[in-house]
């Protein structure tokens, strides 16, 4: 199954403004991901941009890269403008629902 | 009748007046959004709890007629064949809608446990001698053992979104409550698991099936089956207190 727009816009966002190559900024957002229990194939805009704030600059940190945070910000700025697209039904939208009343 | 024999019967009208309440919850739940998954797994319950169940205990009773344990144990199996592929087709369509494997899975189990039913059913209405209707046989065997893979494949994935959305609470991306409710779905599936085990083992072993081992796990099961199942589609306002009192704080600054 394909990856989700927010995760190709993260990983591309990465690639062209830092030293990391293709492979290198896909791990480390796939590793974010893990981290915040998220899955690069349905992951929304509004999630990647919680990760971009909350995860992504200590992963970056730790790779040395610099300006993170303004990285990180310009991330979450471009999101904005992704759109999420089809996506099926998540199993924790199901089962919010099944607890109603 | 024994302690422990007393403690089976309890957990089948703990597991019968659950499943039922909480399948007739889902079904009008279904009815208002038209989703095919509370349709699934409402009606599923519905059949497995609130009819199958009930029907084996009418069978399994004293001074039953001839023609009521058999019409009994063939709806039993047709039902329970019926339901088990309803909670096989939510499984699929919930947790793994577009992949190969889930739906090979998910379409083998349904075969597999249509095919035992029918089987089952034919069984119940045509072996000459009907008190040997609760003697092991191939189709109650096969019937089970879908069951099971169906009990450890719904477990599974259950706890594994339950692992996913526990690390999405700190960052305000999931409710505790729900993330809860993966987990108690998981543990209605291992002790749905549990509960049908002794059945399978006698299945295999052609041994007794009224042992005091077998009331035993039966008993403990099916009332931890029910609990769970109560507290994830039915949970009293202090247990939803309780969750998200104990879930860890979201941090700020989130999102756009």
């Amino acid at each position: 199954m394909a990856d989700s727009a927010a995760f190709e816009f993260a990983c591309s966002h990465l690639e062209s403004r830092t030293s990391l190559d293709r492979l290198a900024a896909r791990g480390t957002v796939r590793i974010a991901l893990k981290q915040a229990g998220l899955e690069a194939r349905s992951i929304t805009a509004e999630q990647m941009a919680v990760v971009a704030q909350k995860i992504l600059p200590t992963e970056l940190g730790s790779r040395g890269i610099d300006g993170v945070d303004e990285l990180c910000q310009s991330i979450v700025a471009g999101l904005r403008s992704v759109a999420n697209g089809p996506v099926s039904e998540t199993p924790d939208a199901v089962f919010k629902r099944l607890g109603g009343a | 009748m024994s302690a422990l024999e007393f403690l089976a019967l309890t957990s089948a009208v703990a597991f019968v007046t659950v499943g039922a309440a909480v399948g007739v919850k889902l079904m009008l739940l279904a009815r208002r959004t038209k989703g095919l998954p509370e349709r699934l797994i409402g009606a599923s319950l519905l059949l497995l709890s609130g009819v199958a169940w009930p029907l084996l205990l009418v069978a399994s009773g004293k001074g039953v007629s001839e023609p009521v344990i058999r019409s009994a144990m063939g709806a039993a199996a047709l039902t329970m064949g019926v339901g088990w592929s309803g909670v096989f087709l939510f499984t699929w369509q919930v947790f793994r809608p577009s992949e190969g494997w889930a739906r090979a899975l998910a379409l083998g189990g349904i075969t597999v446990e249509l095919a035992a039913a029918a089987a089952g059913a034919f069984r119940a209405f045509t072996l000459e001698d009907a008190g040997a209707l609760r003697s092991p046989s191939v189709s109650g065997l096969v019937l089970l053992l879908g069951a099971q893979t169906l009990y450890v494949w719904t477990a599974v994935e259950s706890f594994r979104y339950r692992a996913l959305l526990r690390r999405r609470i700190p960052l305000g991306l999931a409710d505790p409550l729900v993330a809860d409710r993966f987990g108690k779905w998981g543990w209605t599936g291992l002790f749905g698991l549990g509960s049908i085990t002794p059945a399978v083992v006698t299945q295999f072993t052609g041994g007794d099936a009224n042992t005091p081992a077998h009331h035993l796990v039966v008993g403990v099961c099916g009332i931890a089956s029910s609990v769970v199942l109560y507290f994830a589609f039915l949970p009293p306002a202090a247990y939803v207190r309780f969750v998200r009192q104990n879930a860890p704080i979201p941090a700020p600054g989130d999102g756009f």
